[in-house]
């Protein structure tokens, strides 16, 4: 190679990086940078002047031989909540399918439960092989975009997953083309995924996913929706404790705090904790709660002056019951609410809450044969508060 | 999007290779070398595009590894060039360099990502940090030890500014899972030839096992 050659390679290797080097220094170039901020929904009124509310529903019908699991609400548009899930002979089963059904807010009714997505659909509109789906999450980001997340498996199980998305703007009528995530740099394993995001300004959300391919760990996907589709970063979230299926609190315009799924193999295991002051860019140590927890998921949410509201299995050993608790110090210490389910040898799991306009939204698993539907308020939550005193 | 059409490449690059090699291996007469030339990438098109039960065969391979690499390209690509001009791209020894760099980088970028190191390196893949900087330092270095392996290097930061691939982390641009395993076979088999050649103080009969076409 001759110097010009040289010298010409070595001036288009500098251009070449400094498009890079230039799109970093942009003023609110995206990322996880110092422009981002959690948007905090309006609260419309706290516990005051409200009267208790609690009402109970069933999604679907339980049908023969049939097992649901996995559940997620969000609003959509036209005063409806979405509910969708997985069902299917057996988890990981190359029949199962994702469900949805629409709660009507005003007739408080649930619609029939219709397919989303089977893993046929799912692999024509991807043209990729999917031979299985597992879970999903339904999520609206600040622009009005309702997300459909899913998990889907070419080979092996649930180590073997990888994630995918798919878009509605008519509130969950019709849906974009489901598109891949590219989240691992090996044959991309494995994602998979359990609880809601936050919404960020600049229209972005975080998403809390986790890894179990060689170890148990959480990591956050910041996501940039976008004319042409979906941009994202991820970022690992806590390496250490197994710590998986995160539930994120927003704390102010930056900090979180996560919960996490304990995934060891540890007969008394606790419901984990960590905080971040910077978005999820650094995290604190993890510490155990005092929560006690069997290694299933669980879900939490924010009350109206910063209290934290939990939906967990209260047992070391088993799913058979579900429980409201509360903490008023972030995660530190709690106190046990209401407990919702209790039938030994049953199983009531995987909860999933979102607080819209007055009420909280509450599903989960029930019996793995149902979705359970579970509407409450503040004041509700107060009435038993004052009870259980 | 690009990135979706551009994916669509690597399976017919690799095709042809498979082609090319299986030819080379069982092929008969030196006559057929041009012949070849024509008709395999030819054929790779349909075997590469025809839907087979819904879904190509690049397809299939692409939903086993969604984000083949610029490094794949250009192992693939340096492995194909023989085959149809006569010579090659990368000597022997540029390649077995190109796979202990994709092996090194591939152990330690897994070893991040995969919870076996502290620090996250894939996770400042997506913007400009120290990483690229290497990269660059290793490309300059490359440039000016006449290395040929500086083409690819050089790929990696072009297609990663036109956003070829599917993934939008430049470490994805760099190595893939296809591209480890396919770097530990190659230096697998150049140690097991240098084994031979030290115990038996000559080569060992090599594939193909019939009249080099190629």
């Amino acid at each position: 190679m001759n110097l010009s050659r040289k010298v010409f390679l070595s001036i288009l290797l500098v251009l070449l990086y400094l498009v890079p080097f230039l799109q970093k220094q942009v003023p609110g170039a995206k990322g996880f940078g110092e422009g981002l901020k959690i948007l905090i929904p309006e609260q419309e009124t706290g516990p005051e002047g409200q009267s208790p509310y609690f009402a109970e529903y069933f999604v679907n019908e339980a049908r023969p031989g049939v097992m649901c699991h996995v559940s997620s609400i969000a609003p959509t548009q036209g005063h409806k909540l979405l509910c969708i899930w997985y069902a299917g002979t057996r988890e990981a089963a190359s029949d199962v399918a994702i469900y949805g059904a629409f709660f009507d807010l005003k007739l408080k009714t649930w619609s029939a439960p219709q397919v989303l997505l089977t893993p046929e659909q799912s692999s024509r509109e991807l043209r990729r092989l999917v031979r299985k789906l597992g879970n999903a999450v339904a999520f609206n980001d600040s622009r009005g975009g309702l997300w459909l997340f899913y998990a889907a498996m070419v080979y092996g199980g649930w180590s073997a997953t990888s994630l995918h998305y798919k878009v509605s703007w008519d509130g969950g009528l019709t849906w974009s083309p489901s598109r891949k995530l590219v989240l691992s740099p090996f044959f991309n394993l494995t994602n998979n995924l359990k609880n809601q995001g936050i919404i960020l300004s600049q229209g972005a959300f975080l998403l809390p996913v986790y890894q179990e391919f060689i170890y148990k760990f959480s990591q956050l996907l910041l996501c940039f929706p976008g004319k042409s589709g979906l941009y994202y970063e991820l970022r690992p979230l806590i390496k250490d404790g197994s710590a998986i299926q995160p539930s994120l609190i927003p704390v102010g315009p930056r900090g979180l705090t996560a919960f996490f799924r304990n995934g060891t193999n540890s007969p008394a295991r606790f419901i984990l904790r960590a905080v971040s002051s910077d978005l999820g860019r650094t995290w604190s140590d993890l510490t155990p709660t005092t929560l006690p927890h069997p290694g299933s998921g669980m879900a939490m949410t924010s009350l109206a002056e910063g209290a934290i509201l939990g939906v967990i299995n209260h047992s070391f050993k088993d799913r058979s019951n579900l429980t409201l608790v509360l903490s008023r110090d972030g995660g530190a210490t709690w106190e046990t609410l209401k407990t919702l389910e209790n039938a030994p040898g049953r199983e009531y799991s995987y909860p999933f809450i979102i607080k819209y306009r007055n009420n909280f939204h509450l599903t989960y698993t029930y019996e793995r044969q149902r979705i359970k539907h579970v509407v409450f308020n503040e004041a509700w939550l107060k009435s038993i508060k004052g009870n259980n005193d | 999007m690009i990135s979706e059409y551009f994916s669509l490449i690597f399976p017919y690059l690799l095709i042809n290779w498979v082609f090319f090699s299986l030819i080379t291996c069982l092929a008969q007469t030196e006559s057929r070398q041009n012949y070849f030339k024509f008709l395999v990438p030819f054929i790779s098109v349909f075997v590469a595009y025809i839907s087979v039960g819904g879904l190509s065969i690049s397809e299939y391979l692409l939903s086993i590894n969604p984000n083949f690499s610029i490094g794949s390209y250009g192992f693939v690509v340096a492995r194909l060039f023989p085959y149809i001009f006569n010579k090659n791209l990368l000597s022997e020894n540029d390649v077995t360099v190109f796979s202990v760099w994709n092996l090194i980088f591939s152990l330690i970028l897994y070893a991040s990502y995969f919870n076996l190191l502290r620090y996250d390196i894939y996770g400042t893949g997506y913007h400009f940090s120290g990483g690229f900087v290497i990269l660059a330092i290793l490309t300059l270095l490359f440039i000016w030890i006449n290395c040929k392996l500086s083409l690819i290097f050089l790929a990696y930061i072009a297609a990663f500014d036109l956003g070829l691939l599917v993934s939008p982390n430049f470490f994805d641009y760099i190595t893939d899972g296809f591209l480890f395993l396919v770097s530990v076979i190659h230096l697998g088999y150049m140690a097991w030839i240098r084994g031979w050649q030290w115990f038996h103080g000559a080569s060992p009969r090599r594939f193909p096992l019939k009249k080099q076409v190629f």
